[in-house]
């Protein structure tokens, strides 16, 4: 995605400590980092924990930002990252999931089984494969992109792709996707 | 192994990410802000925090802070708490919650939430000296409370809103959040609607 001239703007006066700027930046990305969070999570308290510190790491790092990839890219980099690191504290676990079980009752009723359902699977998954099947099927990034993001090599991410589809395809063999269509 | 690759996308992307409230987007840039402002306020230098520096800074302080805790605390903590608010059988009960938990997991346990149903944990994935003595927090808003077992460093939550927990060199519990901090040293001094209870396990144990 490229940058406008507005958010180009925001980057440079947040760089200078622009507190007001930086807000806007976050106010434009917050959804989509949310989103990448709660998928590697499964959970809303987590995901909007690790939006923080991906926000906050990101000030941080913002004078190494030279637009050399979007700034979005840049921010979805550091967000894949602070979310595989998140998930090798494999002790929040229990936690995440017993939460993750509570929470299922409060979704939206509308899809809810299914979405449950893909959700628990990708779970289960490795970490890694979990993130190279968020950033390339859900966030739509092709493999060198999700590469990029990820700081792996390319051929790293298609075997991590080739691994998750086929232990979704077994964890998710007796699910059917309604009326064709999601 | 039959499901077919286009097929299996459709079903990942049937994945929703539950919406929040239009005003959780309106808020949320401003609690990042606030954290941004914490954490700059906090450092020693009182240099203004510039991007690309701010980071390091901010862990070091988190660093600075939980070792000191963890020197302090144990040697304060242990000589004077305080049981403020709490009944002689919740601070009984409680540690003995603690005592059970803590033989299972040793070093591992950072956070105890205790409620009427049972004890969530969360756990470290390593062993590690906790920061303090265990503390027992109690927060109550709009009418619901949540009771924790924990230390100093840790975060715990309440309706959505994220609470630093922290214990100081005169055996003080605080509770820092974005509308409030809060002192087991002046507690009456709530606000923004809390209720806060707060004291040292440690001296009994």
């Amino acid at each position: 995605m490229a940058d406008t001239d507005e958010e180009l703007g925001w980057v440079r006066d947040s760089q200078t400590g622009d507190h007001a700027a930086f807000a806007r930046l976050v106010s434009r990305h917050q959804r989509m980092i949310h989103a990448l969070a709660y998928r590697m999570t499964g959970s809303l308290a987590e995901a909007e924990d690790l939006a923080q510190e991906t926000f906050i790491a990101a000030w941080g790092q913002l004078g190494g930002f030279r637009g050399d990839a979007s700034f979005s890219s840049w921010l979805y980099r550091i967000a894949a990252n602070r979310c595989l690191n998140w998930r090798s504290r494999a002790a929040r676990r229990n936690t995440v999931h017993q939460a993750w079980s509570e929470q299922r009752e409060t979704l939206a009723p509308d899809g809810a089984p299914l979405s449950q359902q893909v959700q628990e699977a990708m779970l289960k998954l490795d970490p890694a494969q979990r993130a190279a099947i968020v950033l390339t099927v859900c966030d739509g990034l092709n493999h060198a992109e999700a590469a990029r993001a990820l700081g792996c090599a390319e051929t790293t991410v298609s075997w991590r792709v080739f691994m998750a589809r086929r232990k979704l395809k077994k964890l998710l063999a007796s699910v059917r996707v309604r009326g064709g269509g999601a | 192994m039959n499901r077919r690759d286009d097929e299996l996308n459709e079903l990942l992307r049937a994945v929703r990410v539950p919406e929040r409230a239009p005003e959780y987007w309106e808020k949320f840039p401003q609690t990042v802000v606030r954290q941004l402002r914490r954490a700059e306020a906090g450092e020693a230098a009182g240099s203004r925090g510039s991007p690309g520096r701010s980071g390091g800074h901010l862990w070091a302080w988190g660093l600075g802070l939980a070792t000191a805790c963890l020197v302090l605390g144990f040697f304060a903590g242990f000589r004077r708490g305080h049981s403020l608010g709490f009944s002689a059988a919740e601070l009984a009960q409680s540690r003995k919650i603690y005592h059970e938990l803590a033989g299972l997991f040793p070093d591992q346990l950072q956070t105890v939430l205790l409620d009427g149903r049972g004890s969530q944990l969360v756990l470290a994935s390593d062993a590690q000296p906790p920061a303090s003595v265990p503390l027992l927090v109690q927060i109550c808003h709009d009418g619901i409370c949540r009771r924790f077992i924990t230390f100093s460093g840790q975060r715990v939550a309440l309706n959505g809103e994220t609470f630093e927990i922290l214990f100081d060199a005169r055996g003080n519990v605080l509770v820092v959040g974005d509308r409030l901090a809060w002192s087991s040293g002046e507690p009456r001094k709530a606000a923004a609607g809390y209720r806060i209870r707060a004291t040292a396990l440690g001296e009994a144990l």
